[in-house]
Formats: structure tokens, C-alpha cells, sequence
């Protein structure tokens, strides 16, 4: 008996997206069409890798967000393999309007309704940024979690998870059920063939009010009150002197001018 | 606006050392606590309490909060986020954290844990109506958002370098209330090994965070040496101009441009790169383009943010070694 | 650059444009020059090819296909022509010539003898009808095949003919009752090792070099019954009816290379800076982007128009000849347009548009010239 896992899969603007300021003054790429968050897909390969070695029986996909957006993300996934997807439908909500703590809320409440053993998602959302909601979840249902993993392995019960964090790379034990978050390491998803993208839309599709998950309208802990644009460049900034002298001088412009270190 | 929220920062203890993260958020609460007008507490999580009240007490503050997280819960998120929950209190307040590896693991456990907001990786602080108002990062930096705080509390990441540095005023030690240790036992979650790593994995070229790029102007395929080096400081993948591959100095899988790859770092240092219009189009939406070059002319500079003329052999070796001490945490 | 689409596209759609274009990206742009030089498709892409599905779009899954519809097939070749025309030749001829008359005309044992192997890209096939004296006018073959026991013995030779110097099977088109023109033609799959059977020279070609092309050649060369395609006499119309279908994957593969030129165009617009700012900013060259997207936009209409046509009646006839003869058509005017907008560097081989444009010329020739597409439109309006 394998286990069951579920992959938490986000719709996203490309990483390619030209990002520009919409007429209501959101940050947007009108023009751009949403994907699959880029790290999930290392979720849902892991996920197909695991039931295509018999370590898993089942992988289902979850994704929270409008009808018309999540398509892509779960078509993708699907043909990649996963068996079968819950869609937690947020309506005509802007992509970003859903706050974390709301997100993880409905993922969580849906978990409750289903079996699993082990959660994988992207260690991060590409649009958001943020990396919020996996804390939560695990917070919400007492799951243990691992973040920003580059190696899994899955034996009965347990699951050794490598991260590397603040230079290191740390070896988690969890207990299972539980929740790892995946980095670009852990392995290299296949585009699916076409095959398996006819078979996609053959694959059920469980679809699930957000308000009906939640029992209820969503709580915002945060508002957005603007959105910008950064500064666009300059013209070029020559740094002089001799080598040692600009090197010291470009290096402190990097750390506290540009902020990139 | 009626009471200002109350601020509590949480300082993380690295190696017997408070991050450098951490003293930038500490500078970033207290600024703020001066604008609201709210009371500032000081938490530390660490292993050594004496340590930490030296450190922080250098740095001005008075009294040091101090819950211990040592040995199997050092590195444990599960571990330290019910102790640090439970020291802080439920009271509704914005904890700030600077940032580093383990706060991004603990932050958005404390704040569903606290049961408020969570802002991840602030870059700047204002305050509105005596309210504090993030501004953090969204699309991979390419817009930021404007984010207040709603109902119940948060807890903030500062992103690391995005506030200054503050300098250490002499101060002698904090006093110290120790109020709770994170022990490993009896978790879900453990931390089995940590293993400090030797040498730096290949970085694949288009999702580095930092390229260090060598074109013709590197001389040979001698010349990548000193490019390496400064990779291996800047934990940095290696590219590379179409020129220098099809002069076979450097193998084809490294080449930036038109026919190689397309990247987008944060970082790109285009070495000894004139920046024909054909490696432009693999690199030119990088955040932000260093330049070194001989020839003042080189069209690289047109493109480039910081632009240093001179030879790459003399000026790397040396870019190496400040970058080397600039990162020393 | 997102996949290009129209708001009708399926979420199935797109996927499969993503996937198939991450494959190119991944697999075929990195060597797209090696590709050319070495004038023919390595077997171990071939082999990829055939993992992605690629080879056998619209055939059944129990033929080793992935069970697509033309239109779906027609996004498929478009992609790929968008980053690599010649490997999209390949994979169009494999699709639709050989496979198609086996699916179409064989029995049920010889499509599950053949396809699997076609399919998986294990065995690359040919598709011979064109002979040196007889290109548009396709049926005065001079290739022979004469009655022998439990077999025939066959003659000629077939030119300009895709996989020609590594396929290991070719379905070959052979007169067998001369007096009969196109009634007198059956068709024959001839099989590497088959003694009497060689590949003869390869062409040198202005472009498409990715895909090699060249002769067949066949010496009383003895095919068994076995391996005679539908019924003798029935090759000519059959072989229409694969022509019918394969009009379509050539009009895709215009409409890909034409958008893979205009991406490139678009591309080079928003970098190269003339005058102090980006020529992008210049209505001559805002002009000719709007040209190409107008031109390239009807094309892939008329291709979804054709698909759904074969789709619903089996024949894309007049409306698969209208998509090649447009689409094929306007490649050659989109991709040299591309050098013009590209200038002085796009005659030069450090871009791609001059590889665009020598590949467009070939789609306005094969598989049916612009002149026969014409025939067959002018029949049809004239009828």
C-alpha cells in the first residue's frame, strides 16, 4: 500500500511576464497568460516520480483560484500525471486579492476532507513571493514541515527531507502525515507528451466554491494599498580609480545603493 | 488611529552571533516604535543568553527577552515556534524578524500561530496615520505592493541589506529575562543532520540569482579562473559571450545570448564582454548589470548600471576579495 | 513569449503548445545550427520525438498515437516550426505521408506491424511518390513493379524524397498496370535490408537541411505481398488522400516558422537602437510587425479552418489547398521581411531569420506546389 499525496498547485504570471501598472493601478501583464507556479512543478513531478515507483497510489491535485486561471495549472499537472484535482473556486477575484491566511484556510479545511499522507508544494509562489501559506497550513492541521527541499525520500511512515538553509544543508526527519515545500533541485519535471495531455481531460476535476470551503466570506488580515513600479535604471554609473580602489567602491554601491548582495 | 500597535522584535542568534539581518530590524523597530510611538520589546532566540545580552546590549537595548532554542531545536522551526508564540503573548502586535533561512520558516508559523498577518520580506517602512505600511516585493521584484495591516496583528520579515546597519554604541550588557527553551523531544519534525557544505554545487545558469559572465576580454580560457573564484564567493553561475565559446575557450552550455541561454539574475557581472547586440538580448533584463571592460566605448555600458574600465585580470581578483568581506557574515 | 493563441483556444491547447514548445526550446533550439549542418535528424531526437507523442499525433493510442485531432496536430508542428522548420518537416512527413497511408489504407495487422515502431521514433520512415520525371504530374511514374511468386518485383527510383538516406521503411508508390495511369499505381512498404533496396544520393538544399532529402533507389527489388498497402491498382488515389491531410501539417509548419520570424523581429525591434531610440519606436518597422501578425493571424485561421474541415468530412480538399497555398505563401514574405527588419545582421548567421527564410521557400514547393494548390482551388470554384 502506497500513500496518498496531494500537490498543492498555484496559477501564476510567467516569470517572462512584462510586469506593468493596470488601469485600477494593480501590477499586472495583461497580455500574459497565468501557469503553473514554476516550483510546484518539482511538487507535482515528485509526486508523479513517487506513485510511478509504487510509493504512492494516488496524486491529486489543489489548487485555490478563479475557474478560468487555475485551467492551465491543472491541465498542466494533470498531464504530468497526477490523478485527479480539487479546485477551490475564488470567483472573479483578482489573482493576488486572496490573502495567505485565507488560502491556507481553504486548503486546510479541504484536507480535512480528504485522505493524505503527504502535502508537496513549491517553496514559493513566483507572483507573491511570500512562501506563507505552507507555514500555515502545517500550523492549522499540526502537521510537520519541511521547506525548501531538494531531496525526498518517502519510506512507510516517515519522510527524510534535505533543505539547504543558511548555508547548509539540514536532514529532516517527519513524521508522516506532513507537509515539504520543493526547490529547484529535487528534480527535473518532464514536459508532458501529448499522450498524457489527451488522457488530462479525461481526469476528474472536483470543483469547490471558496465560500462553501470556508463556510463562509474570506477574512483579510492584510490590505494592499498600492502598487508600484521600481525605479526604472538610470544612466550607467562609471566607478573610477585603480582596480582594488573601484573594486571597493563598486562592491559598497552593490550592498547599500543597488541592495543586491 | 487610536493605540499604536505594540512592536516586538525577535532577534535571531547564528553561530553565537546575532545576524546581521537581525541588527538591521532592530534599527528598522526602533525607528518605527519612534514614529508610532509604540513600546518596543526585545526577544532573542539562540543558544547563548550571555552572548546575546552582550551583543544587543552594544547595540542599545536595555533588556533582552530570551528564549532558548539550543542543540535538536536550533535549526527546528517546529520546535522554536511554540516557545516564541508563547513568549510573545497573544496580544495584538507586529513582530518583525529580519530575515535569514529560519525566519522564513518561522515567521508565517507565528503569524498563523498569533493569528494575524504575515508580511514576508519587506524592503521599506513608512508610517501612515501613525500606522506602520509595508512595502515589499511581488512579481520577483518587478513591482512592489503597499501592504497594511488588518485587524488582528502580524508578524513582518525585513528583508536582509534593504534597511542600514546600525553601529554598535558600546553599551554593556542587556539584562536578560530568560523565558522559555525549545527542546527537540517529542516532535513530528526533526532535525536529524546538518551538514556544512564544501565547495559549491554547479548553479544552473538561468535561475541563478548572480552571474559572473566572461566574454573575449577574459583573454584565454586561463582567464575563467579568476571568474570561478568569484563565483564560488558569490555562490554564482558562470556564463559566458558566444564570442569566447566559439573561440572554444569555454564550453557551449555556459553561453548567455541569443543562441545560448536567456537569464534574468539579480546580478549579472559581464566580464571582458563588449555586449553585441546578440549577447544583449540573453541578459538585458537582469536587475542590475556590472560592467568591466577596457575599451570605455563598449556598447556593455550602455546597458550596464555600474560600469567599472579596466582589465578583467586585474579588476576580479579584486572584486572577489571585497565581495568575499562584504558577505563575511 | 507566451505561446500565441486565439481566445477560443482550450486549456488542452495550450498545454500542449507549452509543452511542445518547452521541448523545442529544450531538446532542438540549443543545436538548431548543428542540427543543419549534420542535414538530418540524430536518431536519439528522433527517439525523443517519439517519446514526446510527436510522431503519430493523430493516430490511436493502440497504434502507439496520441489520439489528436488535426487542429491539435496542426499547434503541435506549429510549435515546433516556430523554433526549428526543418526538425518540423521531419516530424510533419513522419505524421502524415507514411504513417497516414499504413493507418488509412493497411490492413490492421500491418498498421500494428509498422505504427508502434514509427510512432516511438525507433523506425523512420519514407513516403515515395515524386521520381525524377515526375513531380507535379505525380502519377506518369516510371518506377515498375511486375508480378513474381507470393510477391512483387520492383524498379525505379524516387527522388526528393524525406528520410531518404537513413529511413528503415518507405511506403513507395509503383506503376503495376502501366495502360491504367492513375488506377495502374499500387502501393508497396519496402523495408531496410530488402535486397535490391538502397538509398541513392542526398540533396544539397538551400534550406530545410535539418530534414535530409534524397533518392530511393530500387533494383529488382522483391517486396512480398504481405507488404502491399491496400489494394493493387488503389496507390494513386490513396496516396491524393494522404497528400489531402498532409496539406495541412505543411501549412502549420508555415505558420510556425512565420511566427518563430516575427518573434525574432519583435524581438530585435525592442533591442537594436537607431537614432537614439529603439527601432521598435519607428512606424516603418511598426508597419512591417503589423503585416506579418495580420498575414500570420489568417494563416493559422485557415489552418484551424481546414483541420475542423478534415475533422468533420475526412477531406480538408479545397480548404486544406486555400491554408497551404496562403500559409506557405506568406512565410516567405514574413521571414524576409524578418531579415529586412533584422538589416545588415540579418543576412548574417549570428540570427536566425536568414535560416527562416532559405527554409520557408521549400513550403511554397512540397507536398503539392503553390501552382497545384491553385489546380485544386480553381476546380472547385469552377466545378
Amino acid at each position: 500500500m502506497g500513500i496518498n499525496i496531494v500537490c498543492l498547485v498555484k496559477a501564476t504570471l510567467p516569470t517572462e511576464a512584462k510586469i506593468a501598472l493596470d488601469a485600477k493601478g494593480r501590477a499586472a501583464d495583461e497580455r500574459a497568460k497565468p501557469i503553473i507556479n514554476p516550483y510546484d512543478e518539482f511538487a507535482v513531478e515528485e509526486a508523479v516520480k513517487l506513485r510511478e515507483s509504487g510509493a504512492a497510489d494516488k496524486a491529486t491535485l489543489l489548487c485555490v483560484g478563479s475557474a478560468k486561471a487555475a485551467l492551465e495549472p491543472i491541465q498542466r499537472g494533470l498531464a504530468m500525471g497526477a490523478d485527479d484535482a480539487i479546485l477551490v473556486d475564488t470567483g472573479d477575484r483578482h489573482p493576488l486579492e486572496l490573502d495567505g491566511a485565507a488560502t491556507a484556510a481553504a486548503i486546510a479545511a479541504v484536507l480535512k476532507t480528504i485522505p493524505f499522507d503527504l502535502v508537496l508544494c513549491g517553496r514559493v509562489a513566483v507572483d507573491t513571493g511570500a512562501a506563507e501559506v505552507p507555514g500555515r497550513v502545517a500550523e492549522l492541521l499540526g502537521l510537520p514541515l519541511a521547506q525548501v527541499v531538494n531531496k525526498l525520500d518517502v519510506a512507510p511512515g516517515r519522510a527524510t527531507a534535505h533543505r539547504e538553509a543558511d548555508g547548509r544543508t539540514e536532514v529532516v526527519e517527519l513524521a508522516l502525515p506532513a507537509i515539504a515545500t520543493a526547490d529547484k533541485g529535487l528534480n527535473k519535471p518532464r514536459y508532458p507528451n501529448l499522450p498524457s495531455i489527451m488522457k488530462a481531460k479525461k481526469k476528474p476535476v472536483d470543483t469547490r466554491p471558496l465560500e462553501a470551503v470556508l463556510g463562509g466570506a474570506p477574512q483579510a488580515t492584510r490590505r494592499v494599498v498600492a502598487n508600484e513600479l521600481p525605479p526604472g535604471k538610470g544612466p550607467v554609473r562609471m566607478v573610477a580609480g585603480a582596480p582594488a580602489e573601484a573594486a571597493r567602491a563598486l562592491v559598497g554601491a552593490l550592498r547599500d545603493e543597488a541592495k543586491v548582495l | 488611529m487610536s493605540q499604536p500597535r505594540p512592536l516586538v522584535l525577535v532577534a535571531e542568534q547564528f553561530d553565537g552571533a546575532i545576524r546581521k539581518s537581525s541588527l538591521q530590524a532592530l534599527a528598522a523597530a526602533r525607528r518605527l516604535a519612534q514614529a508610532t510611538g509604540a513600546p518596543l520589546r526585545v526577544l532573542a532566540i539562540g543558544a547563548d543568553a550571555a552572548s546575546a545580552a552582550a551583543q544587543l546590549g552594544a547595540h542599545g537595548v536595555a533588556s533582552v527577552e530570551f528564549v532558548r532554542a539550543a542543540d535538536g531545536a536550533a535549526r527546528n522551526a517546529s520546535a522554536i515556534v511554540p516557545e516564541l508564540a508563547k513568549a510573545i503573548g497573544a496580544a495584538e502586535q507586529i513582530v518583525l524578524l529580519g530575515m535569514s533561512d529560519l525566519a522564513a520558516d518561522v515567521a508565517p508559523r507565528l503569524a498563523a500561530r498569533l493569528g494575524g498577518a504575515y508580511i514576508a520580506d519587506a524592503t521599506a517602512i513608512e508610517v501612515v496615520d501613525g500606522a506602520p505600511r509595508f512595502r515589499r516585493p511581488i512579481y520577483a521584484g518587478k513591482a512592489l505592493e503597499q501592504v497594511e495591516i488588518l485587524g488582528k496583528g502580524a508578524v513582518a520579515t525585513l528583508r536582509a541589506n534593504a534597511f542600514p546597519t546600525p553601529d554598535s554604541n558600546g553599551g554593556g550588557a542587556a539584562q536578560v529575562v530568560e523565558l522559555g527553551s525549545a527542546t527537540g523531544d517529542g516532535l513530528k519534525a526533526v532535525v536529524k543532520d546538518i551538514v556544512k557544505k564544501s565547495g559549491l554545487d554547479a548553479v544552473s545558469l538561468t535561475e541563478a540569482d548572480i552571474i559572473v559572465s566572461g566574454g573575449i576580454g577574459v583573454g584565454g580560457p586561463e582567464g575563467y579562473e579568476p571568474l570561478k573564484k568569484l563565483c564560488s564567493v558569490l555562490g554564482a553561475a558562470l556564463g559566458a559571450s558566444r564570442a569566447a565559446v566559439h573561440a572554444g575557450w569555454i564550453e557551449e552550455s555556459h553561453q548567455v545570448g541569443q543562441t545560448g541561454k536567456t537569464v534574468s539574475p539579480n546580478l549579472y557581472i559581464a566580464c571582458g564582454i563588449s555586449g553585441a547586440i546578440q549577447h544583449q538580448a540573453g541578459m538585458r533584463t537582469s536587475r542590475c548589470i556590472v560592467a568591466v571592460n577596457t575599451d570605455p566605448s563598449a556598447p556593455i555600458f550602455q546597458l550596464a548600471h555600474y560600469g567599472i574600465v579596466g582589465d578583467v585580470k586585474q579588476v576580479v581578483p579584486e572584486l572577489a576579495r571585497e565581495f568575499e568581506a562584504a558577505l563575511r557574515p | 513569449m507566451t505561446a500565441p493563441e486565439l481566445e477560443t483556444s482550450s486549456a488542452e491547447e495550450r498545454t500542449l503548445r507549452e509543452s511542445v514548445r518547452e521541448f523545442a526550446l529544450e531538446e532542438i533550439l540549443p543545436r538548431v545550427r548543428e542540427l543543419e549542418h549534420a542535414k538530418r535528424l540524430p536518431p536519439e531526437l528522433f527517439r525523443k520525438l517519439g517519446e514526446m507523442g510527436l510522431l503519430a499525433m493523430i493516430y490511436p493510442e493502440a497504434y502507439g498515437g496520441a489520439g489528436m485531432d488535426y487542429r491539435l496536430m496542426a499547434a503541435s508542428i506549429e510549435e515546433l516550426a516556430r523554433v526549428c522548420p526543418g526538425a518540423a518537416l521531419s516530424v510533419a512527413a513522419t505524421n502524415s505521408l507514411a504513417a497516414g497511408q499504413i493507418f488509412l489504407f493497411g490492413t490492421e495487422e500491418q498498421r500494428l506491424r509498422w505504427m508502434p515502431g514509427i510512432a516511438s521514433g525507433a523506425k523512420t520512415a519514407s513516403w515515395g511518390l515524386t521520381e525524377p520525371d515526375a513531380g507535379s504530374d505525380s502519377f506518369r511514374l516510371a518506377s515498375r513493379a511486375e508480378r513474381a511468386p507470393g510477391g512483387w518485383i520492383l524498379n525505379g527510383r524516387k527522388s526528393l524524397i524525406t528520410h531518404a538516406s537513413f529511413c528503415d521503411l518507405a511506403v513507395v508508390m509503383a506503376m503495376t498496370d502501366a495502360g491504367s495511369g492513375r488506377d495502374g499505381i499500387t502501393a508497396f512498404v519496402v523495408e531496410r535490408g530488402m535486397k535490391g533496396f538502397e538509398s541513392g544520393k542526398t540533396e544539397e538544399k538551400l534550406g530545410m537541411c535539418a530534414s535530409d532529402t534524397g533518392d530511393l533507389v530500387f533494383r529488382d527489388c522483391f517486396v512480398p505481398d504481405a507488404n502491399v498497402v491496400g489494394a493493387p491498382g488503389m496507390g494513386g488515389r490513396h496516396a491524393l488522400g494522404v497528400l489531402d491531410g498532409g496539406r495541412i501539417g505543411i501549412a502549420a509548419l508555415a505558420v510556425g516558422l512565420a511566427q518563430g520570424a516575427m518573434d525574432a523581429s519583435i524581438a530585435y525591434a525592442h533591442q537594436r537602437e537607431q537614432f537614439g531610440r529603439p527601432i521598435a519606436q519607428f512606424q516603418a518597422i511598426q508597419f512591417k510587425i503589423a503585416d506579418m501578425a495580420t498575414k500570420i493571424h489568417a494563416a493559422r485561421l485557415m489552418v484551424e479552418r481546414a483541420a475542423a474541415v478534415k475533422e468533420s468530412t475526412g477531406k480538408s480538399g479545397h480548404d486544406g489547398s486555400m491554408a497551404k497555398l496562403f500559409a506557405s505563401e506568406i512565410s516567405v514574405q514574413v521571414a524576409e521581411e524578418a531579415i529586412q527588419i533584422h538589416g545588415g545582421y540579418g543576412y548574417t548567421k549570428d540570427f536566425l531569420v536568414e535560416k527562416y527564410w532559405r527554409d520557408s521557400k521549400l513550403l511554397t514547393i512540397g507536398e503539392g506546389t503553390s501552382e497545384v494548390q491553385r489546380l485544386i482551388i480553381a476546380k472547385h470554384m469552377l466545378a
